[in-house]
């Protein structure tokens, strides 16, 4: 008998504009101790259901139809004393954001605590099961982390507390919605490890949120991909990666950058259009308006059912076996750039800052150079500085030591208020939050017209809105756009206002910080590739922040890695992402997760999470990190550079033909699209 | 997510038109729909109307005594709502009262507004000293009990309508800078603000288009509070003699006339008492209706 049985579930919410269909008609078993991954943009239903199984819907929600059949029960029908007593004890969640599933004015001890104690355990128990599952999540020093409130403790550290709140009451079935969403790329695979541990060690059944193909590839048994309320794809994760069968899998699977591919030999193809609306009506398959392969008399009359391709392999497509290979929907060949003429230099550039009697070293000595009509890109996690670097760029923050050449004439300590009108316009940035980019208040076509009056681009009424439709046909919008309000438009159309903006006074040096992070895949892809094509034609010099290594990967020339403020490596992105390595480079790679079923590979796990930038010590920024430390020396003394290939720099002790005995992280991916529909 | 909302995060056209009457501007659009703001702006609308009308109405004179009526000062043909201690019309300077007060209120509170808004985006924009200096003058001020405030102020610079303006404005000022001020801090790291920077904006810019429009949800409900709280303040300054000159009809100033015969002919003060309850009740609910529709986004 499967643990949870979710049969002809539909779940609806009354809103202002009616009913809203989230979740039409959705079926699903889930063994005991199997781990389900469920995947989809975001507006799926993918949390909605996990708040159905939870009965969480909130007071405009309900399921008018459908069971819920967990160990036998329906909990559609339970009664809320009944449903009490299974939350939490038998099924747990693990929410996103850790950071408020905690609450704040209690010591992590006694919130861990209460649930045994809530379940009848004595206080002398309670506190025993709570060590024991510290120690579980890999949180060995239980009694000080019990003392301690939740501010006072890390983002990672958190996530690994709330995951010992959920699996306290040892419960059968544990829900997870994009636990690792949020958390840095090294903590967040410490987290996914942890997570598949326990899993093994508790025997739970796993539900698993993610619109992370790569992180649902590393925890799951099999994968449910839900598109509009519906389970489109429900496979072995295996049958899933290699041969994905519905064009909307296929789609999720192509849009998204392989390591080792980049932008000229595999470019990435978006999905068209936006996920429909559960106000819009049904008829035939829902993805059909989206699809490349869909057939009018086909697809778009009747429902389409749910059929088996293989034991393990189901699908909801009428066309599956009969679909195109994926094609490149235009032509994103990219020119090489040749030049080498250096369009912005950094040289020892600094920018500390004092807090009290302490100093905070945002940027350390940064050596960074980018070429004229290249791609930069700057990795590194949170607090390493990078969003730091571009603020100096832009002026809107000063450099208080070094210098910083931007066309020959130094920049590093002009704020924007005194630079001169043609540098301001030259150097211009696309900011990462999609909803903080635009004013809420102002229709998004003013900034556009507004950049231009500013900068001189265009003079008079009809010049300045002809350039503004200009601007926004180059960004694939309609033009009509700019008379809509913010939040009418979707995240991905905002960044594509924003591209417009930061092109408006033809910038020569474009900055852009973590432009798509916040983006669904196959939104990322397109504006990505918009982005790309834009940079490339227009011949801009791009630095691209970001901490994304395979997109990194995908579209950078050169790539500088940062770790709390100060340079570890540089070089050609070719040389980087081959070893020698950089260790904390090393580590970052190994950390990525792969949309690639078993592709563990070698796995180099950073202990704890990034330390305080304050006061550092002289030696190695990531001496206190590194897995292969080499001694004192690297507290002590700063590293020397090692020069592996032709402009490849990496600042570290340790000799570089002893880096060059690394093997390889990763391979080189293989540059074909996806390949389907052949067995 | 929260759990009470629907997660629809993609725009579609019926979407997105409903989503453009949310929202500030849309506050005001929507405010039919909230039951107690309607009653808030019916309570308001009755005395604007009053008001306006007064020139109009059959009413006597609001400073005409009627010597005859002043033995008989309850309820009659001739006055409805009876006489005062001097036989002047109580009805007749309810309504001329409303005048003063839904003149002298709105000025007062708009004044303030200026003033209280420059004050917060100085501060929330600037930081450093100027925010300093305005939040700390802000708090010398906010430590006083309002009421000493107003009746410090006016002692000293004597009962008019333009010292009550004046009065209002550094009393209600500080107030409207915080919130400005706390507003303006929440908005003022927000991309939208650097973009502006790097078009190279004027500060003045910056801060009247991109900043202040963003703040006008949580100033809209305020600003109907503080209507209520000068139509008290302006009713206590008229019952402690502060208020505007005699024999300007003034409800505050009803009231105390009304105290000698409270035990005998309680209408005098009550009347004027129940306006003043009624034209605050009706700005405390339009400020409750609005909160409840920016809540309901």
């Amino acid at each position: 008998m499967p643990l949870l049985s979710i049969q002809d579930l539909r779940v609806e919410y009354r809103t202002s504009s009616g009913r809203m269909v989230v979740i039409p008609d959705f079926s699903l078993d889930i063994e005991p101790g199997e781990s389900v991954g469920l995947v989809g943009e975001s507006g799926c239903g993918k949390s909605t259901l996990l708040m159905a199984i939870m009965r969480y819907l909130g007071r405009n929600g309900s399921i008018p139809q459908g069971r819920i059949l967990f160990e036998g029960r329906d909990l559609v029908a339970l009664a809320e004393p009944e449903l009490r007593q299974i939350r939490g004890s038998r099924i747990a969640i693990v929410y996103q954001e850790p950071a408020t599933a905690l609450n704040p004015s209690l010591t992590i001890g006694r919130q861990l605590m209460e649930v045994p104690q809530l379940h009848g355990a004595s206080g002398r128990d309670a506190r025993a099961a709570v060590v024991r599952v510290l120690a579980d999540v890999h949180l060995p020093d239980a009694a000080s982390i019990m003392r301690r409130y939740p501010h006072q403790i890390s983002g990672g550290q958190k996530q690994r507390v709330v995951l010992a709140l959920a699996l306290l009451a040892n419960p059968s079935l544990l829900l997870l919605d994009e636990p690792t969403t949020g958390l840095d790329v090294t903590v967040a695979a410490a987290v996914l490890d942890l997570v598949n541990e326990l899993r093994r060690k508790y025997g739970t059944a796993l539900v698993y949120v993610s619109h992370n193909l790569g992180v649902i590839a590393q925890v799951c048994d099999r994968v449910g991909v839900m598109y509009a309320g519906e389970l489109v794809e429900d496979a072995a994760v295996d049958s899933l990666f290699t041969y994905p069968r519905h064009p909307y899998t296929r789609g999720l699977i192509a849009s998204l950058p392989r390591i080792g591919a980049d932008k000229r030999s595999a470019p990435l193809v978006p999905i068209p259009g936006v996920v429909p609306s559960p106000a819009e009506l049904r008829q035939g398959c829902s993805f059909a308006r989206r699809c490349r392969d869909a057939d009018t008399g086909l697809c778009r009359t009747a429902a389409i059912p749910l059929r088996a391709a293989t034991d393990t392999h189901l699908v909801r497509c009428n066309r599956f076996e009969h679909l195109e290979p994926l094609a490149v929907p235009f032509d994103v060949a990219m020119p090489q750039a040749t030049s080498s003429e250096p369009i912005m230099e950094a040289h020892d550039l600094t920018r500390s800052f004092r807090l009290g009697r302490s100093h905070l070293l945002a940027n350390d000595r940064l050596d960074i150079t980018a070429q004229r009509g290249r791609v930069l890109a700057v990795v590194g996690e949170s607090g390493s500085g990078k969003t730091t670097f571009a603020r100096i760029l832009t002026g809107l923050d000063q450099a208080t030591g070094g210098m910083l050449r931007f066309k020959g004439k130094e920049i590093g300590r002009t704020l924007v208020r005194r630079r001169t009108r043609a540098q301001v316009a030259a150097i211009q940035m696309v900011f990462q939050n999609p909803d903080g980019t635009l004013n809420p208040s102002h229709r998004v076509g003013r900034p556009l017209g507004r950049a231009l009056r500013r900068f001189g681009i265009a003079r008079g009424r009809k010049a300045i809105e002809a350039r503004v439709r200009e601007l926004l046909e180059m960004v694939r919008l309609q033009p009509s756009v700019r008379h809509s309000l913010p939040r009418q438009l979707s995240g991905g159309q905002k960044q594509r206002i924003a591209i417009a903006r930061a092109f408006a006074g033809n910038p020569e040096l474009l900055i852009a910080d973590e432009p798509v992070s916040a983006l669904d895949v196959s939104v990322q892809a397109a504006v990505i590739n918009l982005l790309l094509g834009i940079q490339a034609d227009s011949g801009t010099t791009m630095v691209f922040i970001s901490h994304d290594l395979v997109l990194v990967r995908y579209l950078a020339d050169e790539v500088v890695v940062m770790y709390l403020g100060r340079v570890m490596e540089s070089g050609p992105v070719e040389a980087l992402f081959a070893p020698p390595y950089h260790p904390y480079t090393e580590a970052l790679l190994s950390a990525v997760p792969l949309p690639e079923p078993g592709s563990g590979g070698r796995r180099i796990r950073l202990e704890g999470e990034i330390p305080s930038p304050l006061d550092p010590p002289p030696g190695c920024r990531f001496a206190g990190r590194c897995p292969r430390k080499v001694g004192a020396v690297c507290d002590t003394v700063p590293p020397p550079a090692r020069e592996g290939a032709e402009g490849h720099l990496i600042f570290c002790h340790i000799p570089i033909e002893e880096l060059r005995l690394v093997p390889a992280v990763v391979e080189r991916g293989d540059a074909e699209l996806v390949n389907v529909g052949a067995e | 997510m929260s759990v009470t909302q629907a997660p629809f995060p993609i725009a579609t056209p019926a979407a997105a038109a409903e989503a453009a009457e949310r929202g500030a501007p849309g506050l005001l659009r929507r405010l039919p729909s909230s039951r107690v703001a309607m009653v808030g702006l019916s309570l308001v609308l009755f005395w604007v109307v009053l008001a306006l009308l007064a020139p109009v109405l059959p009413l006597a004179s609001p400073n005409a005594q009627d010597y005859a009526a002043i033995g008989h000062p309850g309820s009659s043909a001739a006055h409805l709502l009876g006489v005062d201690p001097l036989g002047r019309d109580v009805l007749s300077r309810l309504i001329w009262g409303a005048r003063t007060v839904l003149a002298v209120a709105p000025i007062a509170v708009v004044t303030a507004y200026i003033v209280g808004c420059a004050m917060g985006l100085l501060a929330g924009y600037y930081r450093g000293w100027v925010d300093v200096v305005v939040s700390r003058v802000s708090d010398v001020i906010l430590s006083f009990p309002v009421v000493v405030l107003y009746v410090i102020l006016i002692a000293n610079i004597g009962p008019s309508a333009l010292n009550i303006v004046v009065a209002a404005v550094l009393a209600s000022a500080p107030g409207i800078a915080r919130i400005v001020r706390g507003l303006v801090l929440s908005l003022v790291n927000q991309e939208f603000v650097a973009a502006a920077e790097l078009r190279r904006e004027s500060d003045l810019y910056i801060m009247l288009v991109e900043l202040l429009p963003n703040c006008r949800g949580p100033l809209i409900t305020d600003f109907c509070l503080r209507l209520g709280y000068i139509t008290i303040a302006i009713g206590t300054l008229g019952f402690l003699g502060l208020g505007l000159p005699p024999p300007t009809p003034d409800w505050g100033g009803m009231i105390k006339q009304g105290t000698a015969m409270l035990t005998v002919y309680p209408h005098m003060s009550l009347y004027p008492a129940f306006a003043i309850v009624s034209l605050v009740l009706g700005f405390n609910l339009l400020a409750d209706g609005l909160t409840e529709l920016s809540m309901s986004d």
